[in-house]
């Protein structure tokens, strides 16, 4: 079973992915990888019908770069006067790089979209920005911005165990030990393995962390 | 399975021994009485097959010429049980003339004079669920006085399971009805102004005034809304002194 | 061709009324006016057509033909667990019909004898009218053996009943709870597949999953009593929440060695408010 989790702290966005990739009865690959880094500080959780993720996230990551390469370009204008070349760049970088709602609005019409194409894409995404902003989309383009939100089967357990014990003022520690009690309940419940667990920390200011939990701490 | 004239594609034909007679039954529960009432039109799709039906049935011990004589108006005891169906009538006939057959049994065998409504509603739960592999397409509501004389009504669904409760409203009006009901007879909802939405108002019992307000009030509003309810309406009301019926009449079209 | 369950049926007439004939009711038939009241039930009768399990299915399964005519009332969470103080039974009180909420105050707990209750889980008219006949066979037990039926012998008596009646489309996921001097707190699942399962801890219906995440995470079997009731009102109140079709009020029971008690009706409106504020959670909710 595929899990997809993602929790606000206070000053982190944690997101959860396992690494077991099944397919029929079997799992086929124990290093599976669901999610990928949009941009140093957005990362999306992908999950859904095999072969659309990866084509999926490859679609959105690559135009979301091919946004910031055309308009953050380099100035071309003079600079005016007491403005240093440094100072423009820095804030038409800013502009021109898309935050985390500008992506997640992007990849929720992306999908609503392809919903009314020939062949849409079957995926179910979580989009984390390090500024602190969590969203979850599936695939008709149902968008939500929530302060934990999961996808799957997983959601009929981990939901009301957050319900129960997600506060607001989270520490990193704390979210990591929700996160590890989320998937030890549905390691618990879940007839399905999903083995070992992909774990992404953003935060503000500074890249990704990104840390292996593997089967054997999960059931410590 | 029968095979089409035009095309390879088989015909199934299914068994439907359901049909939707529409129309709506409510009761309410009061301190000292009891009311059950329903319209009485009948129709099938968009067809009326009549105007004036039957959907409740008073199930009285027999009325002493004295009673008759001081109650003239009365149809029944304060130990009738007010039987109603709602949903396939033919379903709803069959239920009502079985349970009025197990009633005469009971009371001529128990050597009793009436039975309790207890005891009737769990006759009728046997009933229902007797077929419960093929079961009667009806809402079905009883009311009554219980042993303590309190207004008394039971409600089940189509296999058997029941409850006791103050109000409810069976059939086609039943989703525009029960919501006002429930605010209205168990003031779910409603708070004590000024408290903030903090003090919920407390539930009492409706004089019987009152509730035939509301009764009518709901036939007439659903009767605006709904297709298969209208013509006439048809309330029985139990208490202390006995049964009566009031018939007004809804709009024809 | 009949359907082997029909055929079944009707060869062997039907459980109920071989009971009847078992116990030997039948010399008195002519002792008493109406046939009707001695049996404890009518004999159950059966669709006229080949298939009648797939009659009812397109009559009344809502969930595999949305309009079918007959909704049956459905949908509940119940959860019963065992700790060191006995045991804790839970349930919701919202009955469903299709979207429609039927009713806000069934009561999903059905009190066989003082010491054993049953949890109501899937058709309302199923599990009401079974457990009230375990009922009966529990005191018919109590009245040949001169004891009290234990727990493991009354989920039998239910299990192999529902079995009898496998197929034909029955729909009920149960609890029996209740104490014995040799059991000691015991709770058996039982359900409509013929299922019948002993544990610590369950929780049934559409609304399992999300009883299931919290009770999981905060069960430990040295629970004190308050502890424990607390856990499963909050077990349940997590699942009226997230799980559409349940809701209403909580009603809460604890099984000791003197029989069960009774532990109150909860307003899930009016909890709800109290318990977000009072444990700082359900901070998805804004008010």
């Amino acid at each position: 079973m595929d899990l997809l989790l993602g929790i606000k702290t206070e000053n982190e966005v944690i997101l959860a992915t396992s690494k077991n990739f099944a397919r029929g009865i079997s799992i086929m690959n124990h290093k599976d990888k669901k999610y990928i880094n949009i941009s140093d500080n957005i990362v999306m959780g992908i999950s859904g019908e095999s072969g659309d993720t990866t084509q999926f996230a490859e679609y959105i990551k690559a135009n979301i770069q091919l946004y910031e390469n055309r308009y953050s370009s380099i100035p071309t204008i003079s600079l005016k006067e007491q403005e240093t070349e440094t100072t423009t760049s820095r804030s038409k970088d800013h502009l021109n790089t898309l935050s985390t709602k500008n992506v997640a609005n992007f990849v929720r019409q992306e999908l609503a979209k392809s919903l009314r194409s020939r062949k849409p894409y079957q995926v179910n995404v979580i989009i984390a920005g390090g500024e602190g902003s969590l969203y979850m989309i599936d695939y008709l383009g149902t968008m939500v911005e929530q302060p934990y939100v999961v996808q799957g089967y997983a959601a009929f357990y981990a939901l009301s165990l957050l319900d129960h014990h997600y506060r607001v003022n989270l520490t990193e520690e704390d979210g990591l030990e929700l996160v590890k009690k989320c998937i030890k309940e549905i390691n618990l419940r879940v007839p399905a393995a999903i083995g070992d667990v992909d774990i992404v920390i953003l935060s503000p200011d500074q890249v990704g962390k990104e840390l292996l939990l593997t089967e054997k701490e999960l059931r410590a | 399975m029968m095979t089409g004239q035009h095309g390879s594609q088989p015909i199934q034909h299914q068994f439907n021994p359901y049909s939707d007679n529409g129309g709506t039954l409510l009761g309410i529960a009061g301190e000292d009485f009891a009311i059950l009432a329903s319209d009485t039109r009948q129709s099938v799709d968009y067809s009326i097959n009549t105007r004036l039906s039957h959907k409740i049935k008073a199930i009285s011990p027999s009325l002493t010429a004295e009673f008759k004589a001081q109650n003239p108006k009365m149809i029944g005891t304060k130990n009738s049980i007010l039987f109603g169906t709602n949903g396939f009538s033919a379903d709803g006939d069959a239920l009502t003339r079985q349970f009025e057959e197990n009633w005469k049994w009971y009371v001529h065998d128990q050597n009793k004079s009436a039975m309790s409504m207890q005891s009737a509603a769990r006759n009728v739960q046997h009933l229902l669920y007797g077929k419960r592999f093929f079961p009667y397409y009806v809402h079905t509501i009883i009311c009554g006085l219980d042993e303590e004389g309190k207004g008394c009504l039971y409600s089940f669904d189509p296999v058997g399971s029941y409850e006791r409760e103050q109000c409810r409203v069976g059939g086609a009006g039943a989703s525009l009805i029960m919501p006002f009901l429930d605010n209205q007879v168990n003031f779910k909802n409603q708070y004590i102004p000024g408290t903030n939405s903090t003090e919920r108002r407390k539930v009492d019992y409706l004089s019987l005034d009152e509730c035939l307000k509301l009764v009518k009030d709901a036939f007439t509003s659903v009767t605006e809304r709904h297709i298969t309810v209208g013509d006439g309406l048809e309330i029985f009301i139990i208490d202390k002194n006995g049964v009566r019926c009031e018939y007004h009449d809804l709009k024809k079209d | 061709m009949l359907s082997n369950f029909a055929d079944q049926l009707q060869k062997t007439g039907n459980f109920l009324e071989r009971e009847v004939f078992d116990n030997n009711l039948q010399a008195k038939n002519e002792l008493l006016g109406n046939k009707k009241f001695q049996k404890l039930a009518p004999t159950i009768e059966m669709a006229p057509v080949s298939n009648p399990a797939e009659f009812l299915r397109a009559h009344t399964d809502d969930s595999k033909n949305p309009d079918c005519a007959i909704k049956i009332a459905h949908g509940t969470t119940t959860l019963a667990f065992r700790f060191q103080g006995g045991i804790i039974v839970a349930v919701d009180s919202r009955a469903t019909a299709g979207q429609w909420i039927a009713s806000q105050t069934v009561n999903k707990v059905i009190r066989i004898n003082p010491f054993l209750l049953g949890t109501l889980a899937g058709g309302a008219a199923d599990c009401q009218y079974w457990e009230t006949w375990l009922g009966t066979q529990c005191r018919l037990y109590e009245l040949r053996n001169k004891e009290r039926i234990s727990v493991a012998a009354a989920s039998k008596i239910l299990g192999n009943l529902v079995y009898e009646y496998k197929g034909a489309g029955l729909s009920m996921g149960t609890m029996v709870c209740g104490y014995t001097k040799k059991e000691g707190p015991t709770i058996y699942y039982v359900d409509s597949d013929g299922t019948r399962l002993k544990g610590d801890l369950f929780c049934v219906g559409s609304g399992q999953t999300f009883a299931y995440g919290v009770l999981d995470s905060n069960y430990k079997w040295d629970l004190t009593v308050e502890e424990a009731l607390y856990l499963g009102k909050r077990s349940i109140l997590a699942a009226a929440h997230r799980d559409a079709y349940s809701g209403g009020s909580i009603n809460l029971y604890h099984v000791t060695e003197n029989g069960w008690i009774y532990h109150g009706n909860h307003d899930v409106d009016k909890i709800f408010w109290e318990i977000k504020e009072q444990e700082k959670s359900f901070n998805n909710v804004v008010g």
